[in-house]
């Protein structure tokens, strides 16, 4: 399997995340991708390539232009405000229920406007990275509507928690969200979105949900118990023309293989029936047992198992990685997902 | 004037807020009422009185259930799950995602808080219920014939809401006192809001009524803190229509744009013949205040002051922010004797 991949990642590196009360060195940081490059080059996955330049076209089909005008000026107004000195940029506070959406004039109340979280510090770099991101998912889904039976965009930044209007969750772009749009521009009829990740995919399901034309199917630790908290119920199921073309597959802390399993088949099974030309995967893989921020209990051998379920639709298929945060275990767990759809490819 | 003051309010002490991409040392700190407490004493502004034990019953009476309750567990839960450091929020809620109340401890801080600048920290509960009580006493000697009274209540609370915290505030102080002269008798109250930020938290709480009008003069929240709420057009909803008022004033303002913005809201205020006023006394109005952009001077909190006594009604003063440290008792105290020189 081709993967494609670009050093610009390193341009987002912050150098620390509010966690739990605390800053702390980002859990997403660029040894991420050193790890899974690691693993790609020890297991001959195949060719690691660089990725082309796209155009804004696509980012502004999932992306409202406020949220890409903020995040492409967001250092700069930063540092007119606060100093070259400036530490990384973070938000303050938020609106809550009641409060109204209208975007405030000063870089703080910006910030408070389209923040998710305050885990996603912005550096001078960080749009930059999120756009080279952006690049490596639109080139693997260039080579895959091409003909290739799979490909693996080795993206970083993560995407799947940016929404068309919000930003957060160590995502400021959402590469996934993109390249199902790719597809769909491309002549797909039909796309699906299948999101592993550990945590739900709301900005996926906040893009596509009044959309018939790309079903989206999360599998997730249950909202009441973690991040993102507020999004990702099983009742969640698409609005207006959408009803009926979003699945949320949420599971309890300590989910292991088992139910997990069975969460999965059923997705697949509601995949298959969406029929689609064309199948994005948003591939986290903190569900590992060992990952420092989640409290799902997959083993590494069962990523070979999900890599196997997916190869059964037997569509092109998109890898797109999200999250997981377990360094020493991340390209193994990765790989193994990856392999596991190549064995049963064919 | 009497002046309620408890010592509790040192059992809320935070180490750091999240204010312009850094943790900083809270600027919300215990010595904000150390000082307030020491000018009112080097004035002589009168006698200093602990406050009586309420409970959480007038709590309750502005605060939903469940919000109180949270308050009052989440530190034992931060612990258990965290460790013995203070408990701030990871994310919140975006646009389209649902209010659903989360299971584990960081998804109850991110539904009940709305910044990361207001840590929970062991004394938070028995310090925010002890301002509560500084306020209900303070509102009781109002109500017992007292012109005023001062309640020097540390933690703030105009940011507070039925179900929220935020901007350093955990219960309403100045809420839970309006509505304890309401159960006390008086059929209607005024809030008039003078901190430099909005009182979103009050305005929420009483946007639906008209028994209680809130006034709130306040910077921009196009510009400032709370960002999402305390715009001109924002006027009370269904009863409450046309029994709340917002003065927003731009970064910059002195005197020359808040004195005709204080007129306004007296002018409302008077129309409205309330039975008792509670004054939401922030100064962070100041001109030196580290965190605020407005740039009123010291006398200018005598004509606050002089402005609210000529109303004529019974009043309550209810400390909110103000962070300029060494003037913080100066202009505190300032609008309380500018108020007792014309009262």
């Amino acid at each position: 399997m081709i993967t494609i991949a670009s050093e610009d990642h390193r341009l987002h590196a912050p150098k620390g995340e509010l966690s739990f009360g605390e800053f702390v060195p980002p859990f997403e940081n660029p040894r991420r991708v050193d790890s899974i490059l690691a693993r790609i080059a020890e297991t001959r996955l195949g060719p690691v390539l660089p990725p082309e330049r796209f155009g804004p076209e696509l980012i502004r089909r999932v992306h409202n232009a406020p949220l890409l005008n903020f995040l492409e000026t967001a250092w700069s107004q930063w540092t007119a405000r606060f100093g070259a000195a400036a530490p990384e940029a973070l938000p303050l506070s938020w609106p809550v229920e009641g409060m109204r959406r209208i975007e405030p004039e000063g870089i703080t109340g910006k910030f408070a406007f389209f923040a998710l979280d305050g885990s996603t510090a912005i550096t001078p770099t960080s749009w930059a990275a999120a756009r080279s991101a952006v690049d490596v998912a639109l080139t693997a889904q260039k080579r895959v509507a091409g003909g290739e039976r799979a490909a693996f965009a080795l993206c970083r930044p993560p995407g799947h928690h940016a929404t068309p209007d919000n930003y957060g969750g160590y995502c400021f772009i959402n590469n996934a969200a993109v390249a199902a749009e790719a597809f769909r521009r491309g002549g797909a009829t039909r796309v699906a979105v299948l999101d592993v990740d550990y945590h739900h995919g709301n900005g996926t399901q906040a893009i596509f949900y009044r959309r018939p034309d790309v079903f989206f199917a999360s599998l997730h630790a249950a909202p009441e118990q973690d991040y993102p908290y507020f999004s990702g119920y099983a009742d969640e199921a698409g609005e207006g023309p959408g009803a009926g073309f979003n699945a949320n597959y949420p599971l309890r802390q300590g989910t292991r293989w088992d139910a997990y399993g069975a969460a999965l088949d059923h997705a697949i099974r509601r995949i298959e029936g969406h029929g689609p030309d064309a199948l994005v995967i948003s591939l986290g893989v903190d569900t590992f047992e060992k990952d420092p921020i989640s409290k799902l209990k997959l083993r590494s051998e069962d990523y070979i198992r999900i890599g196997e379920a997916i190869a059964r639709l037997k569509r092109p298929t998109l890898f797109v990685m999200e999250g997981g945060y377990a360094i020493e275990e991340l390209g193994l767990n990765t790989v193994n997902l990856l392999q596991g759809f190549e064995a049963r490819a064919g | 004037m009497k002046t309620i003051f408890t010592e509790d309010h040192r059992l809320q002490d935070g180490k750091a807020e999240l204010i312009e991409g850094k943790l900083m040392p809270c600027f919300e700190m215990p010595r904000r009422a150390e000082i307030l407490i020491a000018r009112v004493r080097d004035q002589k502004l009168g006698e200093v009185l602990a406050p009586e034990r309420f409970g959480t019953d007038p709590i309750l009476r502005v605060h939903k259930p469940e919000f109180v309750r949270f308050l009052e567990t989440a530190w034992d839960e931060w612990v258990r799950q965290h460790g013995n450091y203070d408990g701030l929020p990871l994310n919140w809620m975006a646009p389209g995602m649902r209010r659903i109340l989360p299971e584990t401890i960081d998804g109850k801080l991110s539904y009940f808080s709305f910044d990361a600048g207001t840590p929970i920290t062991a004394g938070t509960w028995r310090a925010a219920v002890a301002a509560t009580e500084v306020a209900m006493t303070g509102m009781k000697l109002v109500k017992g014939g007292e012109r005023s009274a001062f309640a020097l209540c540390r933690p703030p609370g105009h940011h507070a809401g039925s179900d929220f915290y935020g901007g350093y505030c955990f219960f309403n102080n100045a809420a839970i006192a309006a509505q304890g002269f309401r159960d006390g008798g008086a059929a209607r109250v005024a809030v008039l809001d003078v901190d430099y930020h909005h009182g979103n938290g009050t305005q929420e709480i009483f946007y639906k009524r008209d028994d209680i009008l809130t006034i709130s003069i306040h910077a921009d929240p196009k510009q400032e803190f709370p960002f999402f709420l305390g715009h001109a057009d924002e006027r009370g909803e269904g009863r409450g229509e046309g029994y709340h008022l917002n003065l927003p004033l731009r970064w910059g303002s002195g005197w020359a744009e808040y004195g005709p913005a204080m007129d306004t809201a007296m002018r409302r205020l008077t129309e409205f013949a309330p039975d008792a006023i509670v004054v939401s006394l922030g100064v962070d109005t100041f001109e030196k205040d580290p965190i605020s952009k407005f740039k009123l001077k010291h006398e200018d909190y005598l004509r606050i002051g002089e402005t609210i006594a000529a109303a004529g009604k019974p009043t309550l003063f209810v400390m909110e922010g103000g962070y300029a440290v060494e003037e913080l008792g100066i202009n505190a105290v300032n609008v309380l004797q500018g108020f007792e020189a014309k009262a």
